[in-house]
């Protein structure tokens, strides 16, 4: 079907392909295509701005996209150019706000039986059944108190239970967690992710929380800008970012503004040389594929996976070994943060509790060339 | 997921199906964009109209019976005319006075019933708001009985009493327009300031005074300056309420040929040979400043509209005002005294006296002046029908507009919305008498010509925008996704409407009710030029009464019509009392 054999109707259950919206002078999504495939839960990544949510509008028809083409489970639903906007309620989506958007003036059971209106129910039935998925989200027992009565973690139950009771082809989540303290967002993700799985509902989640995306999804976007930045498994965003923007975003990684110097045949290493502060050192790392000889670049090693050693200890065969003077020296609970002064740069290190340099001294920190990212800026 | 790696640009078909293309030239029409624009459409048409008559009037000039040529003599002779120079002189003379008075009523008690400890304040802040719903019209009528050189009761009583001329007192001329106006106009500039005062973040006055600044430096370089731009907005409207105003001036001005424009504008039209294209002249002259005004007020609102936003919930801590609090109150109590209590205290006394010989006489209380304007009088009879149907239909047809108004300029992505927005907001700017002029001017084309609901609709499109207000600021309020929720869910826009949106603003939309319903009841300007013997509405048939009836029968069905305001005004209090309650528990 596809010129380029890519993407076809029979792979992708939800299909985006390259759309695009404007918002006066800003572009908020530019150009963006993936496909998700039946069952999968791909999180949409970015800072504030990067146009994740008004690609999750536009899923859900609440935005009208300028261009390109949208389309859910084989029909199309958004293409502007042929005159195709189908309207949200006929899209057959189930979608949790950010605000959770839980009706005030409803109970629990109206806000949740809401959705149910074309399924035809016996009154009887209808009842068992928003039973059923409260049960599911695990809020039994609170099926006839006034949705406002709840606390914001209750609230948001009832909003994903409003969302999965009719069964939807997809589920959109806009930044549901962003409202609930910590400790609570912690749960709630899993228990999000646990509910998705057994459902077995497509999923599509917004969040400008990386964490939160590492652990909900299989597939993750990165944005920035309007623009798709790096699509792929989480583990596979965190260790092999495509470029610099994404290397900052994702995690904590020390950057460094580097120069290409020499690509060996296998691709497995390069030579580069960084500048830190007003110095530079020459690191072996591992390049992304698009680099060769001669480019600017971005080195990237990420705070957890540099050592430090003291100044007289030597680093193992083949690493990377930068020496510097400690300079700060924070007790996180869990681990300890090290500054590392290089020059007049700072190397940023997370070390097990058991390492201890006193601030000041002189110390080396050594990572490993597969630790050492060099990717385009 | 292999698939999900795919970024490059999917080919010319991309494996999407065609099938669903035809179905999307239906799906592309929405039953909202249908009703919105429709309404949207008749809302600007009916606003649109009278104003653009007027002002293409204003360049016309009759040479014989059938022709006119375009031409700039009614500007030449308005611009040259002594008497209308003196009415615009006076229009300036009395809006600017009226704000003065309105400005500082309403910015003191503002401040005493939101920022201080000043007892009684949740009665005080009951009552400052009474005279925004009764009718300016009727307290210009009771001010003249209060105060009338030798009849007036105040000028009787001193008098009397203190051995005082009784031509003491005189509320006709300038002084006592700006006087009745100033009184009617300080509860919107109470309304404003006392809003902005109570979103105010005490933490900014508490920095003052942990700063070391007493009370009175804290008043004046922190509280008064935030919120100078709510004031200076309230002074603004009050202005152009004020030079639009038409009932005081024609009540107590007239009588000794102190004319404004806009009762110079009814002269000129209510002539037996009107010259409708002068008085659309001066009437353009009037709008354009009004409307000007208007427009410097939305400037304001708009730009600072992303920064007033605060978080409320917690309460404001009081500023201690010691001794003076008992000042404070006697302030008060002297604004309810001249703004409600005297002058609806005259109204009821003369109300149920048979024949009122200067001072009342409680052994011939009656109410036959009641009896006589409900039942034997043809015209004030038929003035409460009229009003009534017009105020019951008129506000109910009002909020459903104002609601789907609304929703077009603040929901919708319309391409016109912004227009709607900027028409809609032109009718506060228009005063009562030159619209009403506009609709004339057409409405005397048609058969229809005095019909009642012609009335109704240009009530409808000079006072909407008003409820329209109340209504957007509730809808403002209510999350956006609170909506989109209902549309996730597969409710089309009219479940949603019904089910999720009406229910949600249905506060905003009862004060729509009440405010359209009031306006409405009270209304002068527009239907003295409109309404004609079968549509006679109660303003007017007040008028009349003024003119030839007893002060006894006016001022009962004065009486009348602020008791049936006063009325719906505390049936509404009940009801959003009752409701505040019922969400607590």
């Amino acid at each position: 079907m596809s010129v380029n054999g890519h993407v076809s109707s029979d792979e992708g259950f939800l299909v985006i392909d390259r759309i695009n919206k404007q918002f006066k002078e800003t572009k908020a999504v530019d150009n963006v295509s993936f496909t998700l495939a039946k069952g999968q839960f791909l999180t949409l990544l970015g800072p504030s701005g990067c146009g994740k949510t008004t690609t999750l509008r536009s899923i859900a028809g609440f935005e009208t996209i300028d261009s390109g083409r949208i389309s859910i489970d084989g029909s199309l639903v958004s293409d502007p150019t042929n005159g195709v906007n189908i309207p949200p309620e006929k899209r057959n989506f189930g979608m949790v706000f950010q605000s959770y958007a839980v009706w005030p003036h409803m109970t629990v059971a109206e806000n949740v039986a809401y959705g149910l209106h074309k399924a035809k129910l016996s009154r009887g039935d209808q009842r068992e059944r928003v039973q059923r998925v409260l049960a599911m989200v695990g809020l039994s027992g609170q099926i006839d108190r006034p949705a406002t009565m709840l606390s914001g973690g209750q609230q948001q139950r009832v909003a994903l239970a409003r969302a999965i009771v009719y069964e939807p082809k997809i589920l959109l989540f806009d930044e549901p967690l962003s409202n609930l303290d910590a400790k609570l967002r912690e749960r709630m993700r899993i228990e999000l992710r646990r509910l998705q799985a057994d459902l077995g509902i497509t999923s599509v989640y917004v969040t400008h929380d990386q964490e939160e995306a590492m652990v909900v999804s299989d597939t993750v976007i990165v944005m920035n800008f309007g623009e798709i930045q790096q699509i792929g498994p989480p583990t596979e965003i965190y260790d092999r970012p495509a470029n610099r923007f994404v290397a900052d975003f994702i995690g904590a990684a020390n950057i460094f503004d580097c120069v290409i110097r020499d690509v060996e045949a296998s691709r497995e290493r390069a030579q580069a040389e960084a500048r830190l502060g007003n110095g530079s050192v020459t690191v072996v790392g591992l390049p992304h594929h698009t680099l060769k000889s001669g480019d600017e670049a971005a080195m990237c090693v990420r705070n957890e996976n540099i050592q430090l050693l003291e100044a007289n200890q030597s680093a193992p065969e083949g690493w990377n070994a930068i020496k510097g003077r400690v300079g700060q020296r924070i007790n996180m609970g869990s681990f300890i943060d090290y500054t590392l002064m290089v020059n007049d740069a700072e190397l940023r290190l997370r070390t097990p509790r058991s390492v201890t340099v006193a601030e000041g001294q002189e110390a080396v920190a050594a990572f490993s060339p597969e630790h050492c990212l060099c990717v385009p800026n | 997921m292999a698939q999900a790696t795919d970024i490059t640009p999917t080919g010319e078909t991309g494996g999407l199906p065609n099938g669903a293309a035809k179905q999307g030239v239906l799906s592309r029409i929405r039953p909202e964009h249908v009703i919105q624009g429709l309404i949207s459409l008749i809302i600007c048409i009916l606003i649109l109209a009278p104003v653009v008559t007027i002002l293409s009037r204003s360049f016309f000039v009759e040479v014989t019976r059938d022709t006119s040529v375009v031409s700039l003599q009614n500007f030449v002779k308005a611009f040259t005319n002594d008497a209308i120079l003196d009415a615009t002189f006076n229009t300036v003379i009395v809006s600017i006075g009226s704000t003065a008075f309105a400005m500082f009523f309403g910015v003191a008690l503002a401040w005493l019933c939101v920022r201080t400890d000043m007892p009684g304040k949740r009665f005080m802040n009951v009552f400052n708001t009474i005279p925004f719903y009764l009718s300016p019209f009727v307290g210009a009528i009771a001010w003249t009985y209060l105060a009338a050189p030798r009849a007036g009761y105040l000028n009787h009583l001193g008098f009397e009493y203190l051995g005082m001329s009784n031509r003491f007192f005189d509320i006709y001329g300038l002084l006592g327009i700006m006087w009745v106006q100033g009184i009617f106009f300080t509860p919107i500039v109470y309304l404003m300031t006392s809003a902005a005062l109570e979103q105010m973040d005490p933490a900014l006055e508490e920095s003052s005074r942990s700063c070391g600044r007493g009370i009175a430096a804290t008043m004046f370089k922190v509280t008064l300056p935030l919120a100078t731009p709510s004031i200076l907005s309230a002074v603004i409207l009050t202005f152009v309420s004020s030079a639009g105003e038409f009932g005081v001036p024609l009540t107590l001005g007239t009588p000794r040929h102190n004319e404004t424009l806009s009762t110079m504008i009814y002269e000129v039209v209510n002539r037996d040979t009107p010259d409708y294209n002068l008085a659309a002249a001066m009437g353009s002259i009037l709008a354009v400043v009004t409307i000007a005004c208007v427009f410097l007020h939305r400037w304001m609102v708009l730009r600072r509209s992303f920064t007033t936003v605060t978080g409320r919930g917690y309460r404001p801590s009081l500023i201690k005002l010691g001794g003076w609090r008992w000042v404070g109150l006697a302030f008060n109590l002297v604004f309810f005294l001249i703004a409600v209590f005297l002058p609806l205290g005259i109204m009821l006394l003369q109300s149920i006296q048979e024949v009122w010989l200067g001072s009342f006489n409680p052994g011939e209380v009656s109410f036959a002046n009641y009896l006589h304007v409900v039942n034997y009088i043809p015209e004030t009879s038929a003035g409460i029908k009229n009003s009534l149907l017009l105020a019951i239909v008129g506000a109910s047809i009002g909020v459903i507009v104002a609601l789907l108004i609304a929703q077009t300029i603040y929901r919708s992505n319309l391409a016109g919305r912004r227009l709607v927005d900027f028409i809609t907001s032109l009718p506060v700017g228009i005063p009562g008498v030159v619209f009403s002029m506009g609709v004339l001017l057409i409405a005397i084309r048609t058969p229809f010509y005095g019909a009642l609901f012609v009335l109704g609709i240009a009530y409808l499109a000079r006072y909407m925008p008003l409820g329209q207000r109340s209504v957007a600021g509730v809808l403002l309020t209510v999350s956006r996704e609170l909506e989109e929720a209902a549309r996730s869910c597969g409710a089309g826009y009219f479940r949603t409407l019904h089910s999720v949106t009406i229910p949600l603003v249905k506060p905003g939309l009862i004060a729509a009710w009440m405010l359209l319903f009031v306006l409405f009841l009270r209304e002068l300007p527009i239907s003295i030029l409109l309404s004609q013997s079968g549509s006679e509405v109660m303003s007017v048939a007040l008028l009349r009464l003024l003119e030839h009836a007893t002060s006894g029968e006016t001022a009962a069905y004065a009486m009348i019509q602020s008791g049936m305001i006063l009325a719906v005004v505390i049936l509404f209090q009940f009801i959003t009392r009752a409701k505040a309650e019922g969400n607590v528990t």
